[in-house]
């Protein structure tokens, strides 16, 4: 009977999940940690936030609209196996210009930041394209990622807002130059 | 025997998207059918921010022709046999009607009312003929396509509720806006992913 019991106690584990892109919970999980889980990534998300909250109107809402769109056209791109020259480099660059952008406090027209932003919006989306055929849940996941780099906009535009204090102001532009100093950590090799 | 009747009970099992799940009786499967299948969740919430951001007192026809939508697809998807060709058509008809009507809570631009009425037909026609479930048949299958449109209509109030709630703040206006790029956005990659192989 004791043997009986264990094996009855081995049988009732489920499926082993680790690692593994399971489903569609897998799928949306996967594609929300996608872009927290590089810190790449994660500094150019919310260098486009900062950079939108220190614009002001309409950049603060313009910026993080616009990038998940031009995203896709990456992320396209990246799932049609057409090639993009150095987008390691591109996403290390991204986090250098833009955390520039807010530390130098650099207030372009609203079109040229706009095309700033869509341009290392590209290489962002081709790098979490290329990861979406391999998906268990291509929808879950890129509905995952696009979310979860659209909360860490949201994120730098939070920490922008600090911008209409003069303490907070400095606080940013420090941020600002922070973001550009991981990118040049990545565009170096020492990250 | 009875021992191994009860270890064979106890083996796990998987469920699966967009597949009736087990253990659940037809009417239950029938309404998380929505909730499962992705594609569904983001054509109801674009339309339903669209409706809630146009205003859901001037657009109330929107909302039953979206019913009645739903219930001429589930009538037909109802009546007819499951092929899969026709299948995976509807899946990228639903997925182009989910980023085009994101792309219009992007925009946020004042819409006809009549526009609004073939939005909510056209979509509730696309989702109800895309909610049978081919392992169904017979009175499971029409069970399970009145809970699927029931689900419908319930998933269709959330996000109209939010979108009509937010109407009175620029700030949560944009909001709104910015779910509606992340729905384009999720859309025309796994568009891009299903027309793939030919490109």
């Amino acid at each position: 009977m004791r043997y009986l019991l264990i094996s009855f106690l081995f049988l009732l584990s489920n499926t082993a999940q680790a690692h593994a892109e399971g489903g569609l919970a897998g799928g949306f999980g996967s594609g929300l940690l996608h872009p927290v889980l590089g810190l790449d990534h994660v500094v150019a998300m919310l260098a486009v936030g900062l950079w939108g909250a220190f614009l002001g109107n309409p950049a603060i809402w313009l910026l993080p609209v616009v990038f998940p769109l031009v995203m896709t056209v990456g992320g396209v791109l990246g799932i049609l196996g057409i090639p993009i020259p150095a987008v390691e480099t591109g996403i290390a660059l991204s986090a250098i210009v833009l955390g520039l952008m807010v530390a130098l406090a650099v207030r372009p027209a609203m079109p040229v930041a706009a095309m700033i932003v869509a341009l290392f919006a590209i290489f962002h989306g081709y790098a979490h394209g290329t990861e979406l055929p391999a998906s268990a849940s291509p929808l879950a996941f890129s509905l995952g990622f696009v979310i979860s780099t659209g909360l860490l906009h949201l994120l730098g535009v939070a920490f922008g807002l600090l911008a209409r204090w003069p303490v907070g102001r400095g606080l940013v532009r420090a941020g600002g130059g922070l973001i550009a100093l991981v990118g040049v950590a990545y565009l170096g090799g020492l990250l | 025997m009875w021992r191994v009747a009860i270890l064979l009970l106890a083996l796990p099992t998987s469920a699966w998207a967009h597949s009736p799940i087990e253990g659940l009786g037809d009417f239950f499967n029938g309404i998380l059918h929505p909730v499962f299948v992705p594609a569904h969740l983001l054509l109801v919430f674009a339309l339903g921010l669209l409706i809630g951001q146009q205003g859901v007192q001037a657009n109330l026809n929107a909302i039953w022709a979206y019913l009645l939508g739903v219930a001429m697809g589930a009538v037909i998807a109802g009546a007819g046999p499951v092929l899969p060709g026709p299948m995976a058509l509807l899946e990228l008809a639903v997925l182009v009607t989910a980023m085009g009507i994101a792309l219009l809570v992007v925009l946020a631009v004042r819409l006809p009312s009549a526009f609004l009425m073939l939005l909510g037909l056209s979509g509730g026609v696309l989702l109800g003929l895309d909610s049978v479930q081919a392992e169904l048949q017979g009175t499971a299958r029409h069970v399970a396509l009145f809970g699927s449109a029931v689900a419908l209509y319930l998933l269709l109030l959330y996000p109209m509720a939010l979108a009509e709630r937010f109407d009175v703040h620029p700030w949560l206006r944009v909001g709104v806006r910015i779910i509606g790029s992340w729905i384009a956005a999720s859309a025309l990659l796994v568009l891009a992913l299903l027309l793939a192989p030919a490109a």
